[in-house]
């Protein structure tokens, strides 16, 4: 591992609060993303940082959660219990947990693989596995792991690592 | 180290097996049908549903000592698709890896109860008597199925494990159906994939399941992995790429590894786009001469259970020299045609190919190949 990065709430700063000051440059696709993708995105970003770099090239993403998209979830599902014309296409994609890889690899130009792992806790053995297998078998130079839950924006963990082979 | 293809079960509306899911691909038979209000929505829907007091009944069969009740709908499904593949192999608990692909899960209970997947996993693993530490969810979308079968493979391969079951399943419910109607994805009839007047998918139930082994199997003829591929689009979250770029590199990857294929069982919703970004990468990888099949129009779109369910399928009707039809299709209707039937081929088959993408950008394929022991 070469690197890397945590994000938790910060009692003093809002999301958008955290974005302005890890963002250098704009990324307008922040705004529409649903909890889980934005806090992963700002974990990464601040890796990047970090780090000083600008691109990691090719990368495997791989991601681990244990509630995946249920903020999102829980609108779709708020939605559809109101009466389900109601129910959004923007909502309903951020259903799909690996929505959150997508759109790391959109936001990193990566056309490596990508995948998303739930597991019981963010502590599980399963994940240390997991990207020690991926680390032999990836044809990319580096492995971007992220091991994130996100329940409220007063309620999330983020931890994003850079791996070079 | 090679890893082998030990068992499977396909357990569907349409079949409890294997071999009667590939006899109703041949036959053309289905469960796909238009409930009114399915789920109480407003909006009719085409769908394939399984029979939900036969499924606890098979259940009960199957887990007479299991406490049916604390088991969801889900996890039934799953369960008994896992059983039945282990049957009378004896997987030593420890040296065996449970991965379930599944896109929602218990959604349906929402918003009353949350059940993490990897919560499910841990209680399907303990039904099946395996370790329920040894257990892995891939939730990738639609190539969830893929994704888990190819993360089984290099787990196998480099000797985590000794065994690997992987298990494919996803129910429908008012939360994946309006989603999916939402999105205007939904056929109001049966899916025509590759077809002229596709206009949609049909979403349906399944469960599907595979024992992976690096043990060498007693036959003297099996299937064994013999590709791996995963790309990401970088292109949009919720549409394919014009370019069909990841797809195209899922492809050429499994060409590197395993060679031409006789066959490619594609992902094949019939929304208009999918089928138009898969035909795009055949063509640009050079396949388009290749038989070429899609089963939506038997399943619908089984979300996490297509990528093991339609790959057990192919391999199975290969085994007796079969190229399953694409019901639904009748004059192609793509930019670049693809060779596709809707009628049963014949033909010598020894290497497959099982491609899908889905939403998130994501592109995953496996390459299987029939061979003599080594």
């Amino acid at each position: 591992m070469i690197a890397t990065a945590t994000l938790t709430p910060d009692r003093s700063a809002t999301l958008s609060e955290m974005y302005r000051s890890i963002f250098k440059q704009p990324y307008p696709k922040f705004h529409k993303m649903d909890l889980l993708c934005k806090v992963s995105l700002l974990c990464v970003r601040k890796l990047m940082n970090e780090t000083g770099t600008d691109t990691l090239g090719q990368t495997d993403i791989l991601a681990f959660t244990k509630d995946g998209c249920l903020v999102s979830d829980m609108a779709h599902a708020g939605m559809i219990t109101e009466g389900e014309r109601l129910a959004s296409p923007a909502v309903f994609v951020y259903t799909l947990p690996n929505i959150l890889t997508g759109e790391l690899a959109i936001y990193l130009h990566s056309l490596g693989a990508t995948e998303l792992y739930c597991v019981d806790s963010l502590q599980s053995d399963m994940i240390d596995k997991t990207v020690k297998m991926r680390m032999k078998t990836t044809k990319c130079d580096t492995m971007l792991v992220i091991t994130a839950n996100a329940l409220d924006e007063s309620d999330f963990f983020v931890k994003s690592q850079l791996y070079r082979r | 180290m090679t890893v082998y293809k030990i068992s499977d079960c396909c357990y569907t509306p349409v079949g409890d097996n294997t071999p009667d899911n590939v006899k109703a691909c041949i036959d053309g038979e289905f469960c796909l049908k238009e409930y009114q209000s399915p789920f109480g929505l407003t909006e009719n829907a085409c769908l394939s549903l399984f029979d939900r007091n036969k499924v606890s009944s098979d259940f009960n069969t199957l887990f007479p000592e299991t406490d049916h009740q604390s088991y969801t709908f889900f996890e039934k499904i799953a369960c008994i698709a896992g059983r039945k593949a282990i049957g009378d192999l004896n997987l030593i608990p420890d040296d065996t890896l449970l991965v379930l692909s599944t896109t929602k899960g218990n959604v349906d209970a929402l918003p009353d109860r949350h059940i993490p997947l990897a919560t499910s996993a841990k209680k399907i693993a303990v039904a099946l008597g395996l370790n329920a530490d040894n257990v892995l969810t891939v939730s990738n979308a639609c190539v969830s199925g893929v994704c888990a079968l190819t993360t089984a493979v290099d787990m196998l391969a480099w000797g985590y494990y000794r065994h690997a079951l992987i298990i494919g399943a996803d129910v429908l419910s008012a939360f994946i159906v309006s989603g999916f109607q939402s999105f205007k994805a939904l056929s109001p009839e049966r899916c025509r994939p590759y077809d002229t007047s596709r206009c949609g998918l049909n979403l349906g139930e399944a469960a599907a399941s595979m024992v992976l082994s690096v043990d060498t199997p007693e036959e003297e003829s099996v299937w064994q992995v013999s590709g791996c591929a995963n790309h990401n689009d970088a292109n949009h979250i919720s549409g394919p790429s014009r370019t069909a770029e990841g797809s195209l590199k899922v492809i050429e990857s499994l060409i590197s590894q395993a060679g031409q294929p006789d066959v490619i069982n594609t992902h094949g919703t019939a929304t208009l786009y999918n089928d138009e970004m898969e035909s795009i990468a055949l063509h640009r990888a050079g396949l388009d001469s290749v038989p070429t099949t899609a089963l939506k129009g038997i399943f619908g779109h089984t979300l996490g259970a297509a990528g093991v369910l339609e790959s057990i399928l192919t391999i199975a009707a290969a085994d007796n020299d079969t190229i399953l039809p694409t019901a639904g299709f009748g004059s192609c209707g793509v930019t670049y045609p693809v060779n596709i039937s809707s009628e049963v081929r014949k033909g010598k088959v020894k290497t497959v190919f099982k491609i899908l993408s889905g939403f998130g950008g994501s592109n995953a394929g496996i390459a299987f190949k029939k061979d003599g022991k080594l």
